[in-house]
């Protein structure tokens, strides 16, 4: 394989930040490193080419390989039958549910705006940049997946239970 | 919702794969994995030509209509679709349905539909899919506290919660049309291809397959259930009327009460990120489906790196609810009138070794 040093530095650098904004994308510590593999392979080709801060392109990589991957079922989330399942659930199991579960539920787009938003920190037009998308889409999902989140019975009933 | 409990929430969970260093041989061997198939690509598209340049001249001798129909691609049955050989196009090609096509068209039916025994948590069966195109889809009704994994032969897997109202004949689901095979290792057959069966392992559990690693699943297999759940394939023999860089495309697709009839494809030259269809006017609405074959990607065909315009507005389909059955998100519909100028525009991927392509369907 032709050698790369900088990219390898790359790598070594950025590894972390990377795997951690896969895992709250993925939710799974294998699924999370595959995709983070899969992003900087796809990086490697590319390598030569990446003007500047390779590191917005190789998110832009990771999220969009994640949705992909969601979409095409080749993992096992399913979002919406999640939700239907939940708001069937008697109210007394709900109570193990938190945050974290409930972030789970959300759709992959969604997701990435909030892992984005809220543990990157980027702005709307920053995490616009790194989705590909228009900032007016970005607002809504956020808006979208804030409103599921606080509609989802698993938070519901923590608030309730909390508040009593 | 508190914010504030969100950044936590987030920055509490992510630590935990700190643990996990870059694996930089790894990562190496991976890429060296990638770039031997992108040189056996290489190579087999030097081939590809040669065989497309057989294939136009058998067109020109045929004369039908002096609209090319690309042949099914070669293939073997254990050969996936990231590793076919698409032939090299210096130019755009297109693809229309036979005149007879439509008088040959039927709708989806079940082709099979095996459910475990009652008391059993594991089911497992192999399934002909005879039919051209085919969907499966499980079902598991039980208390809530279960699981149903789905495993196939080709290595693919999917899960659903079971819950206790599920429908125990699942009804094929609405959708606009029906260009891919969703079965076993979701990795398409070609027009031809031999038949083969595919081994299907179903089985209930405890663990919650969100948050329990896949190892642990079958621990989680109780000893009897009273849960039922089972599989039922839908199939569809509509003829498939032809390829679209690589991928079988059906005549007929139902959505929403409608049918959709496939009238027209186009695959791009070979390494082209644009391609550009004149659509002209019609009495019709239509919809507009980017195909994909990416050798980058396996399985390939994620159609979400393509973003497409129409009269040159960017249609933003990414974000959509998923669409059951429904693989290729970017899709842009097309009200009647028209004309239209739609152009697809990578936005992912090496065009080099992306082939590009769309498949136009027409409402009744």
């Amino acid at each position: 394989m032709a050698e790369k040093p900088e990219f390898d530095a790359f790598v070594v650098a950025r590894w972390s930040a990377l795997l951690r904004t896969a895992y709250l994308l993925t939710r799974d510590e294998g699924r999370a490193e595959d995709l983070v593999q899969t992003a900087l392979t796809k990086l490697w080709f590319a390598w030569d080419r990446v003007e500047g801060d390779p590191e917005p392109y190789v998110r832009r990589i990771l999220v969009n390989t994640h949705t992909s991957w969601w979409r095409r079922r080749w993992w096992s989330e399913r979002a919406t039958d999640r939700v239907i399942e939940l708001a069937e659930r008697d109210a007394p199991a709900e109570a193990t549910m938190d945050l974290w579960t409930a972030l789970g539920h959300l759709p992959p787009g969604q997701r990435a705006v909030v892992v984005l938003r809220y543990f990157d920190d980027l702005t709307e037009a920053q995490t616009a940049a790194q989705l590909g998308c228009s900032v007016g889409t970005v607002k809504s999902q956020h808006a979208k997946a804030l409103r599921r989140l606080r509609d989802d019975v698993a938070m519901v009933t923590s608030t309730e239970e909390a508040s009593s | 919702m508190n914010q504030d409990l969100i950044t936590r929430t987030l920055a509490e969970h992510a630590t935990s794969v700190d643990h996990r260093g870059p694996d930089l041989g790894s990562l190496h061997a991976r890429v060296a994995t990638a770039r031997r198939r992108r040189h056996a690509t290489a190579g087999a598209t030097a081939v590809g030509a040669l065989v497309a340049a057989g294939l136009t001249a058998g067109l020109v001798v045929g004369g039908e209509g002096g609209v090319p129909h690309p042949a099914p691609v070669p293939t073997t049955p254990s050969q996936s679709q990231s590793e076919s050989v698409l032939p090299y196009r210096t130019q755009a090609v297109e693809v229309l349905p036979a005149d007879d096509a439509r008088s040959q068209a039927s709708r989806v039916e079940v082709i099979a539909a095996p459910a475990n025994d009652p008391g059993e948590p594991v089911l497992e069966v192999t399934v002909l899919p005879e039919a051209e195109l085919i969907e499966d889809l499980p079902y598991c009704r039980a208390a809530l506290d279960l699981w149903l994994v789905v495993q196939y032969g080709g290595g693919a897997r999917q899960t659903m919660p079971c819950t206790p109202g599920a429908d125990l004949s699942p009804e094929f689901p609405s959708q606009p049309f029906h260009t891919t095979v969703r079965f076993s290792d979701l990795e398409p057959d070609l027009p031809d291809s031999p038949v083969e069966p595919v081994d299907v392992r179903l089985f209930v559990t405890t663990a919650d397959v969100d948050d329990t690693p896949r190892r642990l699943w079958e621990e989680g297999i109780p000893t009897s259930t009273t849960a039922q759940f089972g599989l039922v394939v839908h199939g569809q023999t509509s003829p498939i009327v032809g390829t679209i860089v690589g991928r079988p495309v059906s005549v007929l697709g139902e959505f929403e009460g409608r049918d959709w009839w496939f009238v027209r494809g186009v695959e791009a030259p070979t390494g082209a990120e644009t391609l550009t269809v004149e659509l002209p006017a019609s009495d019709s609405d239509r919809m507009v489906q980017p195909v994909v074959h990416d050798v980058d990607i396996i399985p390939p065909t994620s159609s979400e790196t393509v973003q497409i315009s129409l009269d040159g507005q960017d249609v933003d389909h990414r974000f959509d609810e998923p669409r059951v059955a429904f693989l290729d998100e970017t899709t842009a519909f097309v009200p009647a009138g028209g004309p239209h100028t739609i152009e697809l525009r990578l936005t992912e991927g090496i065009p080099e070794n992306v082939d590009l392509g769309v498949a136009i369907f027409e409402a009744d």
